[in-house]
């Protein structure tokens, strides 16, 4: 007993799994029964907590459907309202949720690796399946206002995927051309072609990391691509971590 | 009455003590600034989009019925949400006895709607602490050697015990405490340097 004040009476070894809930059961009650009296492991205990928690912070961010908030706040109208009703019931039968979303039903056909384009639709599973996957939005310019993209890329690699919806069909021998600006200079990258309903994949690959450049912007362009942009931007975006 | 100045987005506690007196528009504003860290985290879990949704409805449920409840000065809401989107996860993947023992593939419906919602990356008013600090974290973890981070986030994300990240893993049980515990440890480090206080 004159040795409580030894290091290996407290329960240093065990806190961080504590924290990480990764002890047995055995393992916890232990834990549990000495910051019943020792201040000094709870102060411990409370940190590691507060580290695990920054983790749950960390996790890269993936939106979810957009109808989440409707049947969300229709359940919480239900509660409110006293009723029982608080399953969730409004939630469609399929997953039809996305399909309103031009841009959402053709990287599915991507993903699910249809069409032409597969190349960009493993790209897309690799980047996606990396857990600092980054996904940028790039809007339509005034040229093209029903245009949009999506940026998917991760800091470490140089290769990615632009993924484009509400184009102008390309016509025989034009094509979209991607750019990488840095400072405002342009960098010619690859040529992707918009289908009939305005859909384009861009696979473009890079000689630096993707961060190192602050801008991603499309052409119109003949179909060989171009040494320096000769058409307007129709899509135009930042490029940032975050 | 206090309304928020324009351009000064209501702070979380103020929106918290609107929900607790029932007002559910501030649920649906809390929603707009948590509810995609709530679902990422929840899909990073169970790795299944629908039930993610699911587990996400869950907690502003949660919110909504103990707002009351909720001491800001205990600690901030997101990580209030966080926890308890992370325990109804574990419990969910438990309650299915479905343990993923590698980083799964990812929900591909959920993959493409996040592309193609062009709320994506809104950042809502509120959440700016929130941003940085998992921009700080996210480094940190980048940093670390990678069977570190991965016994890590087979223990925290996994919910496995440490006997069975070292199963997962095929590494002896006190490879992986010890890792585990380095980890930890590296990630103080790390996040002290990066100018982050994790006990924030
Ligand atoms: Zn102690």
């Amino acid at each position: 007993m004159d040795r409580m004040d030894r290091r290996d009476s407290h329960v240093d070894d065990l806190i961080d799994a504590y924290a990480l809930g990764a002890l047995e059961p055995d393992e916890v009650d232990a834990v549990e029964h000495h910051l019943e009296t020792c201040p000094r492991c709870r102060v411990l205990v409370a940190r590691a907590r507060a580290l695990a928690d920054a983790f749950l912070l960390a996790v890269p961010r993936i939106a979810p459907s957009p109808d989440l908030r409707d049947r969300l706040m229709r359940r919480i109208a239900a509660e409110a309202a006293g009723s029982a009703a608080s399953m969730d019931t409004s939630r469609p039968t399929s997953a039809t949720t996305t399909t309103a979303n031009p841009v959402a039903r053709f990287l599915r056909s991507l993903l699910g690796g249809e069409g032409e384009t597969h190349d960009a639709g493993g790209l897309l599973r690799d980047l996606l399946a990396d857990p600092e996957c980054v996904i940028l939005p790039v809007p339509g310019t005034d040229e093209a206002p029903g245009a949009s993209a999506r940026f998917v890329g991760s800091p470490h690699r140089r290769e990615g995927v632009l993924v484009a919806g509400g184009l102008r069909p390309s016509e025989a021998g034009r094509a979209y051309q991607v750019w990488f600006l840095h400072g405002g200079q342009p960098q010619p990258n690859t040529v992707f072609r918009a289908d009939h309903s305005g859909h384009g994949a861009g696979v473009f690959r890079l000689d630096r990391p993707v961060f190192d450049f602050d801008t991603v912007a499309v052409t119109p362009e003949p179909e060989g691509g171009s040494p320096a942009p000769t058409g307007p931007i129709v899509l135009a975006g930042a490029l940032r971590r975050e | 009455m206090d309304e928020p100045r324009p351009g000064q987005p209501e702070d979380d506690a103020a929106l918290v003590a609107r929900v607790a007196a029932g007002d559910q528009d501030a649920l649906g504003l809390l929603y707009d600034r948590f509810g995609q860290a709530v679902y990422s985290l929840c899909l990073r879990i169970v790795h299944e989009g629908a039930t993610a949704e699911e587990l996400t409805q869950e907690v502003f449920v949660r919110l909504w019925r103990s707002a009351a409840s909720f001491d800001a000065a205990k600690g901030r809401l997101s990580t209030w949400l966080l926890r308890i989107a992370h325990n109804l996860s574990l419990n969910e993947v438990r309650r299915r006895q479905s343990r993923p023992v590698t980083a799964p593939d990812l929900d591909w419906e959920a993959a493409a709607a996040a592309l193609a919602d062009p709320s994506v990356d809104a950042d809502p008013a509120g959440s700016v602490w929130l941003r940085e600090r998992a921009t700080a974290v996210r480094g940190a973890l980048a940093q670390l050697p990678a069977p570190q981070r991965k016994a890590i986030e087979l223990a925290y994300f996994g919910g496995l015990s440490q006997p069975e990240v070292a199963a997962a893993l095929g590494d002896p049980l006190g490879t992986v405490k010890s890792r585990i515990r380095a980890g930890m440890q590296r990630l103080r480090e790390l996040l002290v340097a990066a100018g982050v206080d994790a006990a924030e």
